[in-house]
């Protein structure tokens, strides 16, 4: 193979999961910036839906990518359920409560998981997991394709919600202006509670859509809520799009890092960069 | 400050005292050795947490890479050990170096607020383990193995376990107290009145980067010392053993579960969790396999749980509810 | 008369706001200057540029023939510059004896000498029986004099009280007022923005008025309130605001 294929491969498999990160992203940016909470526990809900679907696999041969609708309503309900139970009593303790809250949550869902079912590597083989198209010779495959779409889908559907109806109106207007929101006649609570649901519901999307290509453990969520807090860092949270980018950019940067470097020289350098996004980025990261 | 009527009155100091003196009766009356080996690890995250707690509790800067100091300060122990410098030295050196690694890094770290902070001492915790990973000098993934020496007390080696307790109530004494002096001081209040309002911290006269900085230093450096316990009585480290996220985890729970508001909570908290984690996670875990092991994260992260909705000063707080009236 | 403090045609731009226009204001020595305007009429920034809060975009603020423009804000509260803020930010989780410690410590040479401070002042502001108290669970008259407290506890030269009457009662506003003549009486020079007019003028000795960032009027109280052009800035836009804020 020609350099240069190996480099079009390399972008082409970053833009397949960066748009899987995109999905993550968003859900994390959506909870970061309306309940002004950062969900350490985001990961988690990826890896409830990921093994719902593995479990739905396994038991009842329902296929990965048809259990997808199951796994979001099912991670948006634990969302409502975490916002109404937990983080809703805690939206005005200092922020030392907030963090450990969501922390906590983290604790219990990951090492639930862990003890109810093992350190154990799931994965499921389905008859497309390994069939790829073969385009100029770059190969795609086709569940990472089907992802795509479905992840673009889910984006345009977020956009239109938030931005065509009441609800997501009152999102968006919960976001820039909690006091001008309230006098609307917003039900706070219940709007960040629909938030939360919709920011988990959203990992739990990827978390299913994984699934079909990726490995089902409790501890699968750790590497996808890092590159969440990346991209938002990276593309700030003030809409859809802008966490959206910085997923793409971050899947890219790791294919093509992985290309030219050892896998421990990549992790290093996510990290570095991380922390140079932080620090270099003067808006919206130095005064919250 | 140390009248007899005064310590009665001050519930932090009563506990420091308690502490100590449990610390050191306890080792005789059980002289086991997994015992021993929770009240070893207690006493290192006795002083680590109360060193978070000077940052997190204190000053308000969440961190979860604490594991950075730690690991500097036990690799810094190894080396100089390996390299024939005394432990009793090392030790110290330890703290100092971890200290110089808080300072640098305050620099680019203390210009971030909040949940931004937090964030970032993840990704310098975690940077700088995969940095030890990768770093042949420090032996990169292979770790460091103390060099044999005779058994001695200038060596801090030892056949028996129990000798390793007593330095680490030593060091421990010295660090709480010198600690204990720090935050009771100005600086302690400084400090307190930084993480409720800079801008109001600004109105007489205080630079709060300084003494956010001084905090970072202090904390630092403590964590160093603590590491370089953990070196000095395990004899063999790697980045994974003393560089892992999971070491920031347990230094900062412990804290919280104790309480983070008060100097003698991550005491209340090492006392309680650190037994409470080693045996689920030994008992039941090596009886029950590999799974278990989670169990005692998630028995933190219920009691976590409900302490944030119930009692945000965690069990420092459910204390003073249940003493009130006596103390104050 | 000396100056203490002299602004010297500052001007700040929030975006299209002009908060202050080319303003200029010499504060003399040990005077009680008070300063009024409508709602959004630069009072706060003018407080905000002298601490350095806020730098100004153009003019200077010389204190003690000292040029501290652009000085961070714990530099100039160092020279003796204390501040209440209008959005009171009390340290919430800490008590009320806490609160007002932690501002004597760095004015005293030991915690003892502190604590003594801390106590004086506390009963001067009838907060006495209140010191146990967490900063968050007292009610609004209260929170402002712990501002009061924390403000004047490091014995400043200069003193800026923001709206420190907001939310008192006639009788409390008497109270406060007997409690600034005392300290006022005492050597400190003070300026001091308020909305409630009667208060203002009764204790004043020189009044100035802002209105959309300029310095309309200067003067004497009674003056002040004859003036028709601080009538008319009044009557205007501010007017109804105004009155809101004038219920009490
Ligand atoms: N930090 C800021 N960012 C943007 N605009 C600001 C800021 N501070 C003040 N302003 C604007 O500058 C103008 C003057 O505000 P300022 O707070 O100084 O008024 P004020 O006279 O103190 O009013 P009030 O009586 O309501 O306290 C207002 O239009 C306000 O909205
Ligand atoms: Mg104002």
């Amino acid at each position: 193979m020609s350099s240069e294929i190996i480099f079009a491969q390399a972008i082409v498999d970053g833009l397949l999961m960066g748009s899987l990160y995109a999905l993550i992203a968003i859900g994390l940016a959506m909870i970061w910036g309306i309940v002004e909470i950062i969900n350490f526990a985001h990961g988690e809900f990826l890896m409830i839906a990921s093994f719902l679907s593995y479990f739905l696999f396994i038991y009842l041969g329902i296929d990965p990518l048809i259990s997808i609708p199951l796994a979001f309503l099912t991670t948006f309900g634990l969302g409502y359920l975490v916002q109404k139970g937990i983080i809703n009593r805690i939206l005005e303790a200092p922020f030392l409560t907030q963090i450990f809250a969501t922390f906590a949550l983290l604790l219990i869902i990951r090492n639930g998981f862990f003890v109810a079912f093992g350190p154990d590597i799931r994965s499921v083989t389905t008859w497309y997991s390994e069939a790829t198209i073969d385009l100029y010779g770059i190969k795609m495959s086709i569940v990472k394709l089907f992802a795509t779409t479905i992840v673009i889908i889910a984006t345009i559907l977020l956009h239109l919600f938030l931005t065509r109806t009441y609800l997501g109106t009152a999102m968006r207007a919960l976001s820039q202006d909690k006091t001008a929101a309230q006098l609307m006649g917003i039900d706070i609570k219940k709007v960040y509670a629909i938030a939360f649901g919709l920011g988990a519901g959203l990992a739990g999307i990827g978390g299913a859509l994984l699934t079909s290509f990726y490995y089902v453990f409790p501890e699968m969520g750790v590497p996808f809520t890092l590159i969440a807090f990346i991209s938002v860092v990276l593309g700030g949270f003030g809409n859809i799009l802008g966490p959206a980018i910085g997923a793409v950019i971050i899947g890219v940067l790791q294919s093509i890092g992985a290309l030219i470097m050892t896998p421990s020289m990549k992790d290093i350098l996510v990290y570095i960069v991380f922390l140079a996004i932080l620090l270099i980025k003067p808006t919206g990261i130095f005064s919250r | 400050m140390f009248k007899i009527e005064n310590i009665k009155r001050d519930i932090d100091l009563m506990i420091i005292l308690l502490t100590i003196l449990l610390l050191l009766i306890m080792p005789l009356v059980y002289n086991n050795y997994f015992f021993l080996n929770a009240l070893f690890l207690a006493s290192l995250y006795m002083i680590s947490s109360t060193a978070w707690n000077i940052m997190g509790g204190f000053t308000g800067l969440i961190s979860f890479g604490h594991a950075a100091f730690f690991g500097i300060g036990a690799y810094t122990l190894a080396l100089s050990y390996n390299n024939g410098l005394s432990p009793w030295i090392g030790i110290w050196l330890g703290g100092a170096i971890a200290s110089l690694f808080a300072l640098i890094i305050s620099f680019p770290l203390l210009r971030l607020r909040g949940h931004w902070f937090a964030l970032a001492t993840i990704a310098v915790g975690e940077a700088l383990k995969l940095f030890f990973n990768n770093w042949d000098y420090v032996g990169a993934a292979r770790g460091v193995e103390l060099a044999r020496k005779e058994y001695s007390f200038a060596w801090i080696y030892f056949i028996e376990s129990i000798y390793y307790n007593y330095v680490a109530v030593l060091i421990l004494v010295i660090s709480i107290f010198i600690m204990f002096l720090i935050i009771r001081g100005r600086i302690g209040y400084y400090l307190q009145s930084i993480r409720e309002s800079e801008e109001t911290t600004m109105t007489i006269g205080l630079n709060p980067f300084k003494y956010k900085m001084i905090a970072m230093v202090l904390s630092g450096f403590f964590t160093g010392v603590a590491g370089a316990l953990y070196a000095i009585r395990y004899r063999y480290i790697d980045p994974f053993s003393v560089m892992d996220l999971f070491i920031s985890v347990q230094i900062c729970l412990i804290a919280i579960v104790g309480g983070v508001y008060s100097f003698a909570g991550p005491l209340l908290g090492a006392l309680i969790v650190t037994p409470i984690a080693e045996y689920t996670r030994a008992l039941i875990g090596g009886a029950y396999g590999a799974r278990f092991f989670g169990l005692h994260l998630l028995i933190y992260g219920v009691i976590l749980l409900i302490l944030s909705l119930y009692a945000p000063g965690g069990l420092m707080d459910v204390l003073k509810r249940f003493l009130r009236g006596r103390y104050r | 008369m000396k100056t203490i403090l002299k602004v010297e045609n500052v001007t700040k731009r929030f975006g299209g706001v002009i908060a202050l226009n080319n303003v200029s204001v010499d504060v003399y020595e040990k005077e009680f200057l008070g300063i009024i305007g409508p709602n959004g009429s630069g009072k706060t920034t003018l407080f905000n540029v002298i601490t350095g809060f806020i730098k100004p975009d153009k003019g200077r603020i010389i204190y003690m023939d000292k040029d501290i423009t652009g000085m961070p804000p714990y530099k100039i509260a160092r020279l003796g510059v204390a501040r209440t803020f209008q959005i009171m930010k009390p340290l919430e989780n800490l008590s009320v004896y806490d609160n007002v410690l932690i501002y004597a410590l760095p004015r005293s040479k030991d915690v003892d000498e502190a604590r003594d401070k801390t106590e004086k002042v506390l009963s001067l502001l009838d907060l006495w029986s209140r010191r146990d108290v967490l900063a968050k669970d007292l009610n609004a008259v209260e929170k402002r004099r712990l501002e009061l407290a924390r403000a004047i506890v490091g014995d400043p030269k200069l003193l800026l009280l923001d709206e420190v009457l907001a939310g008192h009662s006639p009788a409390e506003i008497d109270k406060t007022l007997a409690i600034l003549k005392k300290i006022h009486e005492s050597g400190v020079t003070i300026m001091m923005i308020e909305h409630v007019m009667r208060a203002i003028m009764k204790i004043s000795e020189r009044v100035i008025v802002l209105n959309y960032g300029n310095v309309i009027a200067e003067g004497p109280p009674e003056k002040i309130s004859k003036d028709p052009k601080v009538i008319e800035a009044y009557l205007g836009e501010g007017f109804k605001k105004y009155l809101e804020t004038n219920k009490t």
